[in-house]
């Protein structure tokens, strides 16, 4: 027993120490994690921003959602898109910001579905942003949340070694990724407001539409964290609203249950969207290659269907 | 819990080190053997209710029924008592799963009936949901039935044991289909020692079932999913969706069934090996003594046989023949396209008798035999997994008129590179011979064969993809 327990322990030590160098030693894929690069020069724009202004929220659905100069001389405020990835999750997100919010912000919350259920959050693009794009996200995490997010550090270490394996295979045949997709998700991508403008000229390679919800069942210790982080917040005299995301409208009918779980827990958390989530619905010819992101022109609509909103609060 | 989880690999490091904790402590004490198959069920349940803790009942009434009515058949003399011992199992276990699996088939299959003779019938279905793995153990135990009625094996006296043998995780949920002979015995053991080398083995094994898993199987079932979704497709195109999506479900099962066994072997139990290279079949007959072997044999001792085997005659053998694939068409899935795989198969192996009975064959090049039969045999199989793989009968006609479309051939309009992972899984069946895995310790320097064993995980790791359960789980 001894023998075997000291092979597998050795093996597993091997095993760790691969994935240790690759984490470490190993230069990501540039076209694999420069969307995410986006995160550290969002947060040095809030960091090094000399007023209070709008911090719009969310994941993709913000990135690719806004033409901030537009609303930020329609409301004569600054306004910063801190959008970057759904799957990063409603605890990172909130994190990245935090720090850095002073008294007269305005934050507002545009989060999709999946951050409501617990899906997002403890995925890829965090293990991804954690290892090869700002590792100080990994070190203010509590214990609990490194444990839960230690498999998909894993995987994404085992992911960045096949990754590695099948670009060099492609160029020793002379294979290609097929063009687009890097043309969009890209870190120079995102205008000096955040928002992701990369895609306004250009017509998407396809379309990947949302699968049906495998439930409607949202997850308690988000909502949870949430409700606490905007008390916490207006305590520090931070504005903070919700605002639904935008979404396509057949997605959004397969997304009809889900939404209504999404609102009653909002409703127990003492929590509601500033407006109807019809107002966000759009037609498929508004959005580019996923039922989130919109075309230019549906973005600019919606940029003064929001400068709107916040202009009614004010 | 699925096998390729984070959850299971905590659950079998845990389940692991209670194990062989207990036997480490226990030995030499009396009452070892009980709490053993205690613990084995206890953890066996936790295993199986980690998907819906409800279905838990159903084992446990199964396992309940099936270890009375052993003991009743033992001490039963009377023929007519002993068939109506043996009928309360079958209606009981059968009844189930009937109920559970097939109760809504039949209903909307007499209503299209009624329908298609004018009539309107009132929609109607129980709209349950299947319990995972029901269709496994509900064979194993009616295995068990129907030997002690036979008087094959003794009735177990030992309730812990059975409902041990029954639950027993590794092969809980699909497979391998054990037989009591060879499994309950070995519950009955006052001493399990741990066995260095079967535990190496055990884990090579498991690390080459992941591999077939989630490396070969998931990612053919991105390039098949991608080519059977189409509305329309060149013949070729076709014909390589079939390709890929035989070698998922090949990766996907005999990956499971590699890691159950390895796991089974981790805890000092022996299962049968239940995929023996199965694309290497030179006819169909042969395949099935390859693929699923478990289920091919308990079709063979429970229903072939009793039917009459090949000893009534060639057309009373035939007819076996065509019931036991039916069924097994039918075990599969509750569905006309299982049925139809079924009975394809089934006419198919009828045709290769009749073949072989004109002396053909015999008198043929052993090479030629071999080419003709294996182009044969994998014709037939890859053309089924097209019924297999479609669930609508529109979407199965469809696939097959691109298939028979001779004007559209040419390259695949599809990626070629999962056969980069079909190749793979081709050179390592080869390069195994007749092994149950392809890296054999005592033949490989250390270093090239730990390498291997680096190189498998990692791939593991880089195409895991989270919720990808297996195939088999739906039967």
């Amino acid at each position: 027993m001894r023998a075997f327990l000291i092979r597998v322990g050795l093996f597993l030590g091997l095993l760790a120490g691969l994935l240790g160098w690759v984490a470490f030693a190993v230069e990501p894929d540039a076209a694999e994690v420069s969307f995410l690069s986006g995160y550290r020069d969002k947060t040095t724009r809030l960091e090094q921003r000399d007023r209070p202004g709008v911090i719009l929220v969310g994941g993709s659905n913000v990135a690719f959602g806004f033409d901030n100069p537009r609303m930020s001389r329609q409301i004569g405020r600054p306004v910063i898109n801190m959008g970057l990835h759904a799957d990063l999750g409603a605890r990172a997100m909130l994190r990245q910001i935090d720090p850095h919010l002073v008294r007269g912000d305005h934050v507002v919350l545009i989060f999709e579905p999946d951050l409501w259920t617990g899906d997002a959050g403890g995925s890829a693009a965090l293990a991804a942003l954690m290892i090869d794009v700002d590792r100080s996200v990994a070190t203010s995490m509590t214990a609990g949340q490194c444990i839960s997010n230690f498999d998909d550090v894993v995987l994404y270490l085992g992911r960045k070694v096949c990754a590695r394996v099948g670009k060099a295979f492609n160029s020793l045949l002379g294979r290609r990724p097929p063009p687009g997709a890097e043309a969009i998700y890209r870190r120079d991508g995102f205008n000096e407001s955040g928002d992701l403008t990369s895609h306004w000229d250009i017509e998407p390679i396809a379309y990947v539409d949302l699968p049906t919800p495998r439930s409607n069942a949202v997850d308690e210790p988000t909502f949870d964290f949430v409700a606490d982080w905007v008390a916490d917040a207006r305590r520090r005299g931070i504005d903070v609203a919700l605002l639904p995301p935008v979404m396509e409208r057949s997605a959004s009918v397969r997304y009809q249950g889900l939404w209504r779980s999404i609102e009653s827990g909002l409703d127990r958390y003492g929590l509601a969207y500033a407006v109807s989530r019809d107002a966000f619905i759009v037609d498929r010819s508004d959005v580019f290659d996923t039922p989130y992101h919109l075309r230019r022109d549906a973005v600019l609509r919606r940029t003064d269907q929001v400068a709107e909103i916040l202009s009614d609060a004010e | 819990m699925l096998f390729n989880s984070p959850a299971f690999a905590a659950f079998l490091v845990a389940a692991f080190a209670s194990f062989w904790i207990h036997e480490w402590w226990s030995a030499g004490s009396t009452g070892v053997r009980n709490r053993r198959n205690l613990l084995i069920i206890a953890l066996s349940y936790v295993f199986y209710g980690w998907w819906d803790v409800r279905f838990l009942g159903l084992i446990v009434v199964s396992s309940a029924v099936d270890f009375a009515v052993g003991l009743r058949l033992e001490q039963t003399t009377g023929h007519y008592w002993r068939r109506c011992w043996l009928g309360l199992s079958l209606v009981v276990n059968l009844g189930v799963l009937a109920t559970l699996k097939y109760f809504d088939f039949f209903l909307e299959s007499a209503a299209a009936i009624v329908r298609s003779l004018g009539g309107s019938p009132s929609p109607m279905s129980l709209n349950l949901i299947l319990p995972v793995g029901i269709s496994f153990y509900t064979l194993q135990t009616l295995g068990y039935t129907i030997d002690v009625y036979r008087r094959s094996i003794p009735a177990s006296r030992d309730p812990w044991a059975f409902f041990a043998f029954v639950a027993f995780f590794p092969q809980l949920v699909a497979g391998p289909i054990e037989r009591a002979d060879k499994l309950l015995p070995q519950f009955g053991r006052e001493r399990i020692t741990f066995r260095e080398e079967a535990a190496r083995d055990a884990t090579r094994l498991i690390l080459w079932g992941m591999v077939k898993k989630v490396v070969v199987a998931d990612t053919c079932g991105v390039y098949a999913d991608d080519i059977f979704g189409r509305e329309v497709a060149s013949a070729t195109t076709r014909i390589l969706g079939a390709v890929y999506f035989g070698f998922q479900i090949y990766g996907d099962f005999s990956g499971y069934s590699d890691i159950a066994i390895g796991t089974a072997r981790l805890f000092g139990f022996d299962l049968m090996r239940n995929f023996d290279h199965p694309y290497r079949s030179t006819s169909l007959s042969e395949f099935w003594t390859r693929w699923h072997r478990s289920l091919s044999f308990w079709f063979r001792d429970y229903l072939y046989i009793p039917l009459g085997g090949s000893r009534r005659g060639p057309i009373r053998t035939l007819r076996n023949l065509l019931v036991v694939f039916v069924v097994s068409g039918l075990w599969h899935g509750a569905a006309w396209n299982f049925v139809l795989w079924g009975l394809v198969h089934g006419v198919a192996v009828c045709l290769e008798r009749l073949w072989s009975r004109t002396g053909i064959p015999a008198r043929m090049n052993r090479v030629a035999r071999t080419v003709i039969g294996w182009g044969w045999t994998m014709g037939v199989v890859f053309g089924c997994w097209v019924l297999f793989r479609c669930g609508d009968p529109n979407q199965c006609r469809r696939v097959f008129v691109d298939m028979m479309s001779f004007d559209s051939f040419g390259k695949p309009d599809a990626s070629l590179f999962g056969l980069l992972y079909v190749g793979m899984l081709v050179a390592a069946d080869g390069w195994s011979g007749r092994a149950e895995q392809p890296i054999d310790p005592k033949t490989w320097p250390v270093v090239v064969r730990w390498s291997a064993y680096l190189i498998a995980a990692v791939a593991v790791l880089g195409h895991f993809r989270p919720l990808s359960s297996f195939i088999y789980f739906q039967f």
